[in-house]
């Protein structure tokens, strides 16, 4: 557990902090996502798995859970709006985004660099040429190679963990 | 790093420029290259294959939160870890909720859309504030969340625009009493129902 903690809680944090705009609440979706973890092992044992993905997936999910759960009551049109049919359609689709995760962060060190510049730096392709100091056209390429990696292991890898997360 | 290959790009021949393919799925190619690119994907179909490809893995990690590459421990790091240990071995107990009073939460779900909204409502003043979140928001999409009163008038309470991820937290506040709110709805730039 606290292995697990110690390398994830922060982007968990972070993630639920943005969703719930308040520090105390997004704690305690840290807490609640930490429980759930400690409570499916098989998660976690599945080696390479989406961990990271698989956590700030039930984050996401223990933010949505947790305001319905309190919805007080419900005036006709509050139940209107509460009766609508769970997206499992949606969730799927946000897991299916979260197993990037894990594709990037296996990526070689090179490539890595490369997509975080370009994608989570804001960075332009001549601002991350000179910040990682090789030419613009071995930036496309990495980011080439980057591209087909990942879109390799994706396709490889439709998740078993996300499943675990319902 | 050539693949089983639906393609074989590696050797930059003069005809397949795979980094201008790049360049152009990601964004990054200034307009003459942009011609440049255009003219030859008009008549190579296997570029514009490959370039459906890249668009595709584009758009999934365009969907990834930036904070999934935060590494390590918060901060302030042993608090959260210690209640969690404490509560891993203590029996389950009813946690109070988080809804004050003055407060009321609304949440819902769009089959149309797949979008989902989940809406506290505090009294403020002699209106109301609002924290949202809302997920599945095609990305870009110009949003409005409205508070709707008895009357069925709508009141603007915050309006952005959706982030790649597709998930955001909002706030924001309307001149209705909390007595008086009936509904809440995220909309579109063009007036349709995201959430509604
Ligand atoms: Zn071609």
């Amino acid at each position: 557990m606290r292995e697990l903690y110690e390398k994830h809680a922060a982007a968990v944090l972070a993630y639920a902090e943005r969703l719930t705009r308040d520090r105390g609440a997004a704690e305690d979706v840290l807490q609640e996502t930490m429980l759930r973890a400690w409570r499916h092992p098989d998660v976690l044992r599945n080696g390479k798995g989406s961990v990271r993905g698989w956590l700030m997936t039930v984050a996401q999910r223990i933010v949505i859970d947790r305001a319905r759960a309190l919805s007080a009551r419900p005036t006709e049109q509050e139940e209107d709006l509460g009766a609508a049919p769970p997206q499992r359609d949606h969730s799927g689709r946000v897991i299916e985004a979260l197993e990037v995760i894990d594709a990037i962060r296996d990526l070689p060190e090179e490539q890595k660099a490369v997509i975080m510049h370009l994608y989570f730096c804001d960075s332009s392709l001549l601002d991350s040429s000179s910040a990682l100091d090789v030419p613009k056209g071995t930036v496309k390429s990495r980011a080439h190679y980057a591209l087909r990696a990942l879109r390799k292991s994706i396709s490889g890898s439709v998740n078993t963990e996300g499943r675990a997360a319902e | 790093m050539r693949e089983d290959g639906d393609m074989n790009l590696d050797g930059m021949s003069m005809d397949h420029d795979i980094e201008q393919l790049v360049a152009l799925a990601m964004g990054l190619s200034d307009a003459s290259d942009r011609s440049a690119a255009e003219a030859h994907l008009a008549g190579c179909p296997t570029c514009r294959q490959e370039l459906q490809e890249l668009r595709e893995i584009d758009a999934a990690i365009r969907r990834v939160p930036p904070e999934a590459f935060l590494e390590g421990p918060p901060a302030d790091a042993d608090l959260v870890l210690q209640r969690v240990l404490r509560e891993v071995r203590a029996p389950p107990r009813l946690r109070s909720g988080a809804a004050a009073a003055s407060s009321v939460w609304i949440s819902g779900a769009d089959a149309r859309t797949g979008a989902e909204l989940v809406a506290a409502v505090a009294e403020a003043g002699h209106g109301v504030r609002l924290t949202a979140v809302v997920v599945g928001v095609p990305a870009g999409e110009r949003c409005t969340l409205v508070v709707i009163d008895r009357t069925g008038t709508r009141y603007t309470a915050v309006r952005w625009i959706a982030p790649e991820c597709g998930a955001g937290g909002v706030q924001g506040s309307a001149p209705v009493r909390i007595d008086d709110v009936v509904a809440v709805a995220v909309l579109a730039a063009d007036g349709s129902g995201i959430i509604s």
